[in-house]
């Protein structure tokens, strides 16, 4: 820890961002602290105070205190005590946050030894409703796309200004991405434990879907700032306390009705807070259910539990365990052309389900779950010293199941053969017979299952044709991180830790149905078709050829992920009168390497047993300072230089058969800069951000049917450049003691700024088809996230416990993904500058602007002990169902005629009207 | 707080009751295997139907030469497009001659297998030709030139095409002879005894032929001939490039073969199934 905080303090960048006289100061400290620690002396009490509930005067754990304009946060611990540390005398503004109440805001004439008085925070009337919100925008999709991204918008930011509580509630509906980063770039923590998925990323949103109760305790920064518990991401990083100590004392219980993904909620939840005998224990559990969702198809059935425990020795340890888990299980919706939605009738017209016996099916089924157990020590070494050790295990399974045929009609109801466009050269009157059909038979326009099985039936030897197949990853996890807090002196605050973790996953898929046949045989079908007279070729699985699979066979590919991580960080943190800096470093190292289980027949030298390792060493370097105006105005700005290893999943090329990785694989660099300025008035709370950043040395991996090639092929770009420029804008005005207005803004630019090279792999044999291909991409717009996003809101909030909102927000510059194969020279050739079809084929399409109205109300009622609240929310009142939130190209085009017009784009849409209502109770 | 007591207990009863009502399904009943079957009695046969062709696109409705209100035929199916050699249709036959039915869609063996009876209601269908073999099925625009083509997939298909029964039928070839190769008999299952493949050594690889170019992907024609009848057409065997015995040698020797009989312009060309359809084990004839 001390080696990298020295490693920071000396960064050349720090002198940019301070004055020369301020440098030897901070050199001067970091002398000291090198020559032992003798600041252990300078003791210090800080300011401190109690934290409660205003209607109970129960004690409040787990509120954050944020000292406006700092860096500097803390949270209440299970007696509601909090202590701030490492303030120099002078006016500051508190803010005490806790999901479920409202903030409360207080002014500090900072004095050492400041004993502040008991704060009382009211609730909002609206206990449930930003945890309920976010459930709902967390699980709107994760549709299956070509698309790369998927839609997670970087939920649970604080909502401790008026843009971050735009960003994470509102906007969600309209995949809004904070900056346009995507979702990797935002780190999770629970309890210490990072849940970014190592093999892809993604944070791992929906292991503690349901367990909103316990999860409101919550600590978020924006963008680059670093936190006392991380290195920080670049989009912000975001701490879920769940210590048992510091949830909140008592029962809850709520149900909730609702027409989205779910229809019905049941929740419970139960803390003890922390008991005479040291020991604090929280239960919580819930269920979440549909018959059908808002989309046709789609059921949903997901259970929660979470158990914590907290043990406190004695006023320097505790010890807490906690493990939950939330198994889930989901018919998925699919996406699909303008074509087919119109006439389904419907832009949520759902291709994945058929009726089979007059029951819907669906044939994308995702079954995930992930129990965890994470111990943590909490140890206050000295008061001015905390050391927080965190050891987490988990063991998931993530399950997505979908049709698979082997030599019979793709059984997808919207494959382009069988929709009317495709046969626009025939007789107009059977083309109007095909659109009536889709129109009303629901064996055309959903899956036909009746018909896959007639198939399979009717098979030579029950040789299955259709079948269900089960596409697995099951991993486990190790992590093990300790970070410590320490305040030297006053003036100084280090924080720094280490992390490790060790990943294994292991992706397979199962037999799942034989739908009514026999056996699969487990061979490629594509290698079959075009080299059966090679046979040996065709196989799997060469050490098992021509293996007859039944159900809950393991077959098709498997494989382990390796990926090992180990990092060290540290940041410091240094306070002057009128003037707060920081520099902080990290160093990661990664390790992957792929453990294949079969010997593909295409690679049999290079698809079993371990690949060779990739190993990367990253860093990071930031540095930043506020600049405290007045106590109402503070000015601050932060700089960072990152880089990462490339992630498993975008690094081979086809991990299923082979262990080959894409050419030129190599860590990503990041440089970022922003500013920002906040308002803080007693009617207004406002913050003006602008901030640029540069992504360089990107790699993308796609994979696709390629009408040149007639075969699947993988798609790998390199050298991706992007730019992401904008401002944020958020106010909070309070017009009078009852009424609020909120007003939020991103203006944003995010582009390619480069023309990436592309390598094409026949997915099949492992061919280069195409090495270095230039992509004429630059300038194109990051898609899938609105640039431009606005919203106005009022809410009265009555002193008789109930409240009325409605928000209207406001979205452009939403771009699709686009297909980059049509962006090349090749794909272009013969086009002469001018003819329609080279426009077609290569520019990028824009969906249209969209506004939405949301609304809320709510009320609660006390009696005696007992709080009960009601809230309704309805999103898009409006019933806007044509809003596209975005979409992808299908990468698939017609190379002879040059067209795309047979494989048009698919979009998303988001959900038209929806309620939430919710009924709790609390005790 | 008895009271309060009360309602938590109901309010937690009512919950359970709630939950428990929601149970979600996702286990189904399986199909039962099913056999397709059709009332639709023919009322006409195969020959009196290539009968109505005019000689151009054509087509079929109530209106036709036999007053009849609809066109119905029955045959059974003598092609098979596992193997690859036939494409997007099937040809039917009955007792009075064969017809090809052009249908778009692939795989069709899995619906319509060797010796499938099928009835086919042939109202608002076209009859076409291509070299001058008569063929069924729809129209579509070739650059704003009509042509005969496949039925327009599942939708239009399931309202023209209905299988008869389970129950295959064993089809017998009919043996050729020179006065049987004749029009009539174009579309049906034939079968050419004491014969060979007239050449078979490619001049340029010095090789064994095969049966089409697998690696192009091209069809290729091999003329057959009989020592002992004098057929007065070209008779080929035609194997697509996609068939998947494209690549195997061709056999040398002489004997039976057996396939679906197809016509292009003056020349007779024999589709097989699979390699079962060809066994040439005696010594080659002098030509």
């Amino acid at each position: 820890m001390l080696k990298s905080f020295i490693f920071a303090g000396t960064k050349p960048k720090l002198r940019n961002k301070t004055s020369i006289y301020q440098m030897r100061r901070l050199l001067l400290v970091i002398m000291v602290v090198l020559m032992g620690s003798t600041s252990a002396l300078l003791a210090q009490q800080g300011v401190s105070g109690y934290v409660k509930d205003s209607q109970s005067g129960k004690v409040l754990p787990g509120v954050v205190v944020q000292v406006v304009g700092t860096n500097v946060s803390v949270s209440t611990d299970a007696t509601g005590y909090y202590v701030i540390t490492g303030l120099n005398p002078g006016k500051y503004l508190f803010d005490f946050v806790l999901l479920g109440y409202q903030t409360v805001e207080m002014e500090v004439e900072v004095a050492e030894g400041l004993k502040l008085p008991d704060v009382m925070m009211p609730r909002t009337v609206s206990d449930d409703a930003y945890g309920a919100y976010n459930e709902v925008t967390i699980s709107v999709d994760e549709l299956e796309s070509e698309s790369k991204g998927q839609s997670v918008t970087g939920l649970l930011q604080s909502q401790q200004d008026a843009f971050s509580s735009a960003a994470s509630f509102t906007f969600g509906a309209a995949r809004f991405q904070i900056r346009g980063y995507d979702p990797e770039y935002s780190l999770l923590y629970m309890n210490g434990v990072s849940v970014n998925d190592p093999e892809s990323g993604f944070a791992g949103w929906s292991s503690w879907g349901g367990l909103n109760d316990v999860t409101r305790n919550r600590e978020a920064r924006n963008g680059l700032t670093p936190t006392d518990w991380s290195f920080g991401g670049l989009g912000g990083a975001t701490y879920l306390n769940v210590r048992a100590s510091q949830q909140r004392t008592g029962t809850r219980l709520s149900y909730a009705a609702t027409n989205r993904t779910y229809t019905n909620r049941l929740m419970f939840t139960h803390s003890t807070g922390l008991m005479e005998n040291g020991v604090a224990f929280t239960l919580s559990g819930s269920r979440r259910w549909a018959e059908e969702g808002y989309v046709e198809g789609t059921n949903y059935d997901a259970w929660a539990y979470f158990i914590g425990i907290e043990k406190r020795f004695n006023d320097r340890h505790s010890v807490a365990f906690t493990t939950f888990n939330a198994p889930t299980k989901r018919g998925m919706q699919g996406v699909s052309t303008d074509e087919a939605n119109a006439l389904a009738g419907t832009n949520f017209y759902n291709p994945n389900w058929g009726y089979q016996n007059g029951e819907k099916r669906n044939a994308r089924v995702r079954f995930q779950q992930e129990p965890t157990f994470i111990l943590n020590h909490y140890w206050d070494v000295q008061p001015n010293l905390k050391v927080t050790t965190t050891a987490g295990y988990s063991f998931g399974t993530y399950q997505t199941s979908g049709l698979n045929w082997y030599d019979a009609q793709d059984p997808r109801p919207d494959y382009y053969r069988k929709l009317p466009s495709y046969w626009a050269n025939s007789d107009p009157s059977v083309v109007s017979e095909l659109a009536n059909a889709f129109r009303n038979d629901a064996s055309i326009r959903q899956l036909d299952w009746d018909y896959m099985y007639q198939v399979n039936y009717n098979s030579d030897s029950l040789r299955s044709k259709y079948i269900v197949e089960n596409r697995i990853t099951d991993s486990r996890q190790f992590t093990f991180s300790s970070i410590a807090n320490w305040n030297p002196v006053p003036e100084l605050k280090v924080n720094g830790g280490i992390e490790a973790s060790i990943y294994k996953g292991k992706n397979y898929k199962i037999m799942d149905d034989l739908l009514g046949g026999k056996y699969w045989l487990d061979i490629d079908q594509f290698v079959e078709r075009d080299y059966f007279s090679n046979p040996g070729l065709a196989q799997n699985d060469l050490d098992n050829p021509n293996r007859k699979v039944v159900v809950g066979d393991i077959f098709g590919y498997s494989y382990w992920a390796n990926v090992n991580n180990g990092g060290v960080w540290g940041v410091a943190n240094y306070t002057l009168n009128r003037l707060d800096f920081y520099a902080g470093a990290n160093y990661t190292y990664t390790e992957f390497w792929r453990t294949g289980n079969m010997r593909n027949g295409r690679f049999p030298e290079n698809s079993k047993g371990d690949s060779p390792k990739q190993q990367f060493h990253n860093y990071g370097v930031k540095t930043g300072a506020t600049w405290k105006i007045t106590g109402r105005h503070y000015l601050d700005a932060n700089l960072a230089y990152l880089t990462r290893a490339p992630f498993f999943r975008n690094s081979y090329i086809s991990p299923r058969t082979s262990n080959f990785v894409i050419p030129g694989l190599t860590s990503e660099r990041i440089a970022a800069f922003d500013i920002n300025y906040n308002l803080r008035t007693p009617y207004v709370k406002a913050r003006f951000s602008a901030y640029y950043t540069m992504f360089m040395d990107q790699t993308e991996l796609k994979s696709f049917y390629d009408d040149t090639y007639r075969t699947f092929i993988n798609y790998t770009m390199r050298g991706i450049e992007k730019v992401h420029k904008g401002v944020e804008i958020g106010a909070e005005v309070k017009l009078s003691p009852t009424l609020t207005l909120n007003s939020a803004a991103a203006l944003g630019v995010y582009q390619f700024t480069s023309r990436p090279l592309a390598t094409v792999t026949q997915d099949n044999l492992g061919t280069v088809l195409l090495m270095d291909q230039v992509v004429y991409i630059k300038n194109f717009f990051v898609p899938n996230t609105p640039q431009t996003a606005a919203m106005l809101g009022l809410r009265y909030a009555s002193p008789k416990y109930w409240f009325l909102g409605a928000e209207v927000s406001y979205y452009d510059h939403s771009y699709i993904d686009f297909a980059p194969g049509k962006r090349t020279a090749e794909a272009l050739q013969g086009l002469e500058p001018g003819d329609p079809r080279r426009d077609a084929l290569t520019r990028q399409e824009k969906v249209p602007s969209a506004l939405l109205i949301d609304a809320n109300l709510g009320k609660s009622w006390r009696y005696k002990d007992y709080f009960i609240n009601l809230n309704f929310q309805v999103a898009n009142v409006l019933n806007n169902t044509d809003f596209k939130t975005g979409g992808f190209e299908q990468a698939r085009y017609s190379v002879a005629e040059q067209t795309s017009n047979t494989f048009p784009p698919k979009y998303f849409y988001a959900f038209g009207r929806t309620y939430y209502l919710i009924l709790g109770l609390r005790f | 707080m008895k009271r309060f007591t009360f309602a938590i207990l109901a309010l937690i009863g009512w919950a359970i009751v709630v939950s428990m009502h929601g149970c979600i399904d996702f286990n189904y009943d399986t199909v039962e295997p099913r056999v397709d079957s059709t009332n639709l009695q023919a009322n006409t046969t195969i020959a009196e139907l290539k009968s109505m062709y005019p000689g151009e696109l054509y087509q079929l409705s109530e209106n036709t030469f036999f007053q009849r209100d609809s066109i119905i035929i029955e045959g059974v199916v003598t092609s098979d497009d596992k193997e690859g050699n036939f494409y997007k249709s099937i040809f039917i036959q009955d007792a009075t001659g064969g017809i090809e039915l052009k249908l778009n869609k692939t795989s069709l063996y899995n619906d319509y297998k060797r010796g499938q009876r099928v009835v086919v209601y042939c109202n608002g269908l076209y009859l076409g030709d291509y070299g001058g073999q008569i063929q069924l099925g729809s129209i579509y625009s070739n650059n704003g030139n009509w042509e005969i083509s496949g039925l327009e997939g599942d939708p239009v298909i399931r309202q023209h095409v209905f299988k008869k029964g389970k129950q295959l039928v064993d089809v017998v070839p009919l043996t050729m002879s020179p006065t049987l190769l004749t029009q009539t008999n174009i579309g049906r299952l034939v079968k050419f005894e004491n014969v060979q493949i007239k050449d078979t050594i490619s001049p340029i690889t010095n090789s064994i032929y095969t049966f089409a170019d697998i690696t192009n992907k091209v069809t290729v024609n091999h003329a057959l001939v009989s020592c002992s009848l004098p057929y007065a057409s070209t008779i080929v065997i035609r194997t697509s490039g996609y068939a998947k015995f494209a690549g195997n040698p061709i056999p040398t020797k002489n004997g039976w073969v057996v396939g679906v009989l197809t016509y292009y312009k003056g020349t007779y060309q024999l589709l097989l199934r699979d390699t079962n359809d060809i066994n040439f084990t005696n010594n080659r004839c002098q030509q």
